[in-house]
């Protein structure tokens, strides 16, 4: 297999598992339970901080080697060191960074839900948490003992006792899409179920909704906990495949990306919101590889920049012409319907 | 021995200025036309971009401030005929239109960045000339700084006279106050609409060419001010007019003198400036959602939209 | 037979007006009641006082010896009153079935924990299903399960509203103009059926009407609203015979 078709289409791939998680994580805040979460951003970054904390700190102790300076060269040659040699001490970190990252995004959402409770104009809590992303940014990468500041910090694959190169990003694209897929099959199972009508019913009229019997404030909080554990998955996925922590990896368009895959996807559809991943990937990584190869003969950088007005116009476009996305929601799926059809 | 304290001083009163100039537009839109306009920033930025290129016409500052106010004004109203009209039109949302300001915003910032990257132009001073016109202790004044209070006031003044003794005035406040009420009332709320547009893009733009004037340009001045523009309007109560004066001011105050004093008494970084504005947010909206209103005047160019109940 | 919901001098302001202004009432268990005025008496405002979706600025409000005034909408329906609105409001992104699938209490599958194990709702699932196909049909939507609330005619989303209410199990519905929109001859048909269900699950109603000739066959006892305030309270021949009432309401 030729090389750059074959790293192309790992990266194509690991890029579309991480985004898949993050778009339906928003899809189940936004799409079904009605919460504009403009601040998405934070907790994929709080799941990068936390993988980059966990390797740094955390990987030498659980092979029992005294830990050198993390932000040192050493620190990182130490960290590659281990995970050449030690798959169990690499896998193991990996896996509690995951629970750790769930753990702390989680709670971190729960905290966000609270003044959403306060706030009367709609768009105000889209404003706070918009801006509590940037700030999350702005204060780690101010404040070096985290993930060394605007340096970053370095964390090796957790596959590299593979070897190979190649096999090495291979074997982690594979665990990033089992992943994604496991979220796919638990959403869709968490919202066909009068779980995912509550939440609909929250979306539709809060008014009707407590007046029915149900308490917002509470199913707010679940819902944000739960859309934020799994951006903090992505941000951990995210954070081993690039290898590196850099907080300037989180500014606010992230969250704009993952807006756009949900509503041109189609909200409060599942598998709309794949295709809204996937076309997101296609046009995030085609525009990356375009300029690189357009660069090395003769053209100008700035082509980057294009990315990011092909998907502004393509979010105004869906707005305008197509609010419902490419495909339609459709009717809570639960056994009730095969009851009512019978008779 | 206290230089800094006056050099922190005009600073905070120069910027004050320009942030009170930001949010007058930035409420505008927010009241009469109920749209939280990410694309503000974008807004500022042109205007800062026309001061640079009209400088190259001539280094008269009021032409610069003229030019940057009728470009932006009509970049403005053309983003609410474009995009935000048609989109109300079909019903929009508020999430729906906050994300087409967004989408607005980025597109606009990225061809400006597609334009000044390879041009030369990332960061760059008008060509007008900086005079030294006086010295306070070891400040040294310059002639451009003597521009910005003053439009600013008189821009200020103006708009009030426009809201509080005329007729278009009063419709804003109506439209404001209550669409539907508005329409029936005989209104034409298009017209209306269109005019706020004209008028916070124009301020947007004239506060974006004073930065440029003072400081610079480059593709994210506006966004890198949206924070504390929001700030500033968070801290007003949204939509009064004397409370988003007082909050461009009080943003403007606290992002240079105080942070001055944090950093000279306390050894704070200068990299935790953009925390500030969001702590600003953050403490108004824990302790006083309303903002500032009512606690220095009951008069508010529109009145807060009507609340929901609550749940 | 006992008293089931009692109100005690409730005002409720906005800004200067006094919407409801010292409404004092109470109605026995099992009755149906009926709450008239003119536009703007303040009927929709006193109902959304009692549910809980309004707060009351004075007064106390006690449902089956309960004092509610002070608690959450949410917790006010726990108890069994139950309120339907005049304009219906219906989750309109989603279907007929699954709009009368939201109100019913202790939804196994309504907790996040449990929802994705479906087996451990299943069971409730289908016996509330079988219990919203016999409402479809009484109500006269069977068939119309699969569709878009938002795609139903006005009369229709009136009868889904009340079924609604009806999925909710409760002890006392608070209905606002339940036939308002909906065809004179179905008017009828609406309030036999509300009496028979009345008789079945042992509700109480009360009611808020605008069409007096079709209230006035239904209902035991009356009460006027007028400015906020009660005007006059009775049996219906009574009211029909009070002058005053006949001067600001019927009389017009
Ligand atoms: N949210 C509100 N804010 C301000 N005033 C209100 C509000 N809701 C109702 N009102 C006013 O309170 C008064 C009572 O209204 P209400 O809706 O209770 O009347 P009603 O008796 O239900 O009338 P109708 O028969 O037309 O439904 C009216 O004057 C109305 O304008
Ligand atoms: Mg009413």
């Amino acid at each position: 297999m030729p090389d750059p078709i074959f790293s192309a289409a790992v990266s194509f791939l690991s890029y579309f598992g991480i985004f898949s998680i993050l778009s339906l994580s928003l899809n189940l805040e936004y799409g079904f339970g009605g919460q504009p979460n403009f601040g998405k951003v934070a907790f994929y970054a709080t799941g990068a901080f936390v993988a980059g904390v966990v390797a740094s700190r955390l990987m030498p102790l659980i092979a029992g080697i005294a830990p050198l300076d993390p932000f040192s060269p050493e620190g990182t040659m130490q960290r590659v060191a281990i995970t050449q040699s030690n798959p169990y001490a690499a896998l193991l970190t990996f896996l509690i960074a995951l629970l750790l990252a769930a753990l702390i995004s989680g709670a971190f959402g729960y905290l966000v839900s609270y003044p959403a409770i306060r706030i009367r104009e709609e768009w105000f809590l889209a404003m706070v948490l918009l801006v509590t992303g940037e700030i999350l940014r702005v204060v780690v990468r101010s404040y070096p003992p985290i993930v060394n500041g605007y340096n970053g910090v370095l964390i090796p694959n957790p596959f590299r006792w593979l070897g190979d190169a190649d096999q090495v990003s291979l074997a982690y694209m594979v665990l990033i899409l089992v992943i994604a897929l496991g979220v796919y099959i638990y959403i869709n199972k968490l919202v066909n179920s009068p779980f995912g009508r509550l939440l609909k019913s929250m979306r539709d009229d809060q008014i009707a909704a407590t007046s029915l019997g149900k308490d917002l404030v509470k199913v707010r909080g679940q819902v944000l906990i739960l859309g934020s554990a799994l951006a903090g998955l992505a941000g951990v996925l995210y954070a081993y495949y690039s290898g590196y922590v850099n907080p300037d990896d989180f500014i606010p368009i992230r969250t704009f990306d993952v807006w756009v895959m949900v509503v041109l996807g189609g909200i409060a559809n599942n598998r709309g919101v794949l295709l809204g991943a996937a076309i997101m990937t296609a046009i995030d990584r085609g525009t990356q590889i375009l300029a690189i190869q357009l660069q090395t003969f003769g053209g100008i950088a700035e082509l980057n920049y294009l990315r990011y007005i092909i998907v502004g116009i393509l979010m105004l476009a869906i707005l305008m012409f197509r609010q419902k996305g490419i495909l339609p929601e459709k009717p809570v799926k639960t056994p009730a319907y095969e009851v009512v059809k019978v008779e | 021995m206290f230089d800094w304290l006056l050099g922190s001083v005009l600073r905070s009163i120069l910027i004050g200025s320009i942030y009170t100039l930001m949010a007058l537009g930035l409420t505008l839109t927010l009241g009469v036309v109920r749209l939280p306009n990410f694309a503000h920033a974008e807004l500022i930025t042109i205007g800062a971009y026309v001061a640079v290129l009209s400088s190259l016409i001539s280094s008269d500052i009021s032409f610069a401030l003229i030019l940057a106010f009728v470009i932006t004004a009509l970049v403005a109203f053309s983003c609410h005929r474009v995009v935000y009209r048609p989109l109300s039109n079909r019903g929009a949302t508020m999430y729906t239109l906050v994300l087409a300001s967004f989408a607005l915003g980025l597109v606009l910032r990225y061809i400006i960045l597609l334009w000044a990257s390879p041009t030369g132009y990332l960061q760059v001073r008008p060509l007008i000339p900086q005079q030294v016109v006086g010295l306070i202790g070891t400040t040294v004044i310059l002639n451009v700084f003597l521009w910005s209070l003053p439009t600013a006031f008189i821009l200020v003044l103006l708009l009030h006279l426009l809201l509080s003794r005329t007729k278009i005035g009063k419709m804003m406040r109506s439209v404001a106050n209550n669409i539907t009420l508005a329409q029936i009332t005989g209104i034409n709320v298009g017209k209306i609409q269109d005019i706020s547009w004209l008028l916070a893009g124009g301020l947007a733009g004239v506060a974006g060419a004073l930065w440029a004037i003072l400081y610079y340009a480059s593709p994210y001045v506006g966004w890198f001010a949206l924070l504390s523009v929001f700030a500033a309007v968070v801290l007003g109560g949204l939509t009064s007019f004397s409370g988003t004066i007082a909050g461009g001011f009080i943003v403007g105050l606290s992002e240079n003198l105080v942070m001055d004093v944090l950093n000279r008494s306390f050894g704070v970084e200068f990299t935790y400036k953009p925390v500030i504005p969001f702590a600003i947010i953050i403490l108004v909206l824990l302790v006083r959602p309303k903002g500032l209103v009512g606690l220095l005047s009951k008069t508010r160019i529109v009145s807060r939209v009507p609340s929901r109940v609550e749940v | 037979m006992s008293e089931i919901l009692k109100l005690e001098g409730v005002v409720k302001c906005y800004e200067s007006l006094r919407a409801v202004d010292g409404v004092t009432l109470s109605i026995k268990e099992g009755t149906v009641t009926g709450l008239i005025g003119p536009n703007g008496s303040g009927k929709s405002t006193l109902f959304n006082v009692i549910s809980g979706l309004d707060r009351a600025d004075e007064g106390k409000i006690w449902f089956r010896g309960i004092r509610i005034d002070n608690l959450p909408p949410h917790k006010i329906f726990s108890l069994g009153l139950v309120k339907s609105f005049q304009d219906p409001r219906l989750f309109l992104g989603m279907t007929v079935l699954d709009n009368l699938l939201v109100p019913p209490k202790g939804q196994i599958g309504e907790n996040p924990l449990n929802a994705p194990i479906h087996s451990r709702w299943r069971a409730q699932e289908i016996s509330l299903a079988k219990k919203s196909s016999d409402l479809l049909s009484r109500l006269l939507l069977k068939g119309l399960h699969k569709t878009l609330s938002a795609e139903i005619s006005g009369g229709q989303m009136k009868l889904l509203e009340m079924g609604r209410t009806l999925m909710a199990d409760p002890k006392m519905l608070l209905l606002d103009e339940p036939t308002a929109g909906v065809a004179p001859k179905l008017a009828r048909d609406i309030f036999e059926r509300l009496l028979a269900l009345r008789e079945e699950f042992n509700l109480t109603l009360f009611i808020i009407e605008h069409r007096l000739e079709v209230l006035f066959d239904y209902v035991e006892y009356v009460y006027v609203m007028h400015r906020g305030k009660v005007l006059a309270e009775g049996k219906p021949e009574e009211i029909l015979e009070n002058k005053v009432v006949a001067e600001v309401y019927l009389g017009g």
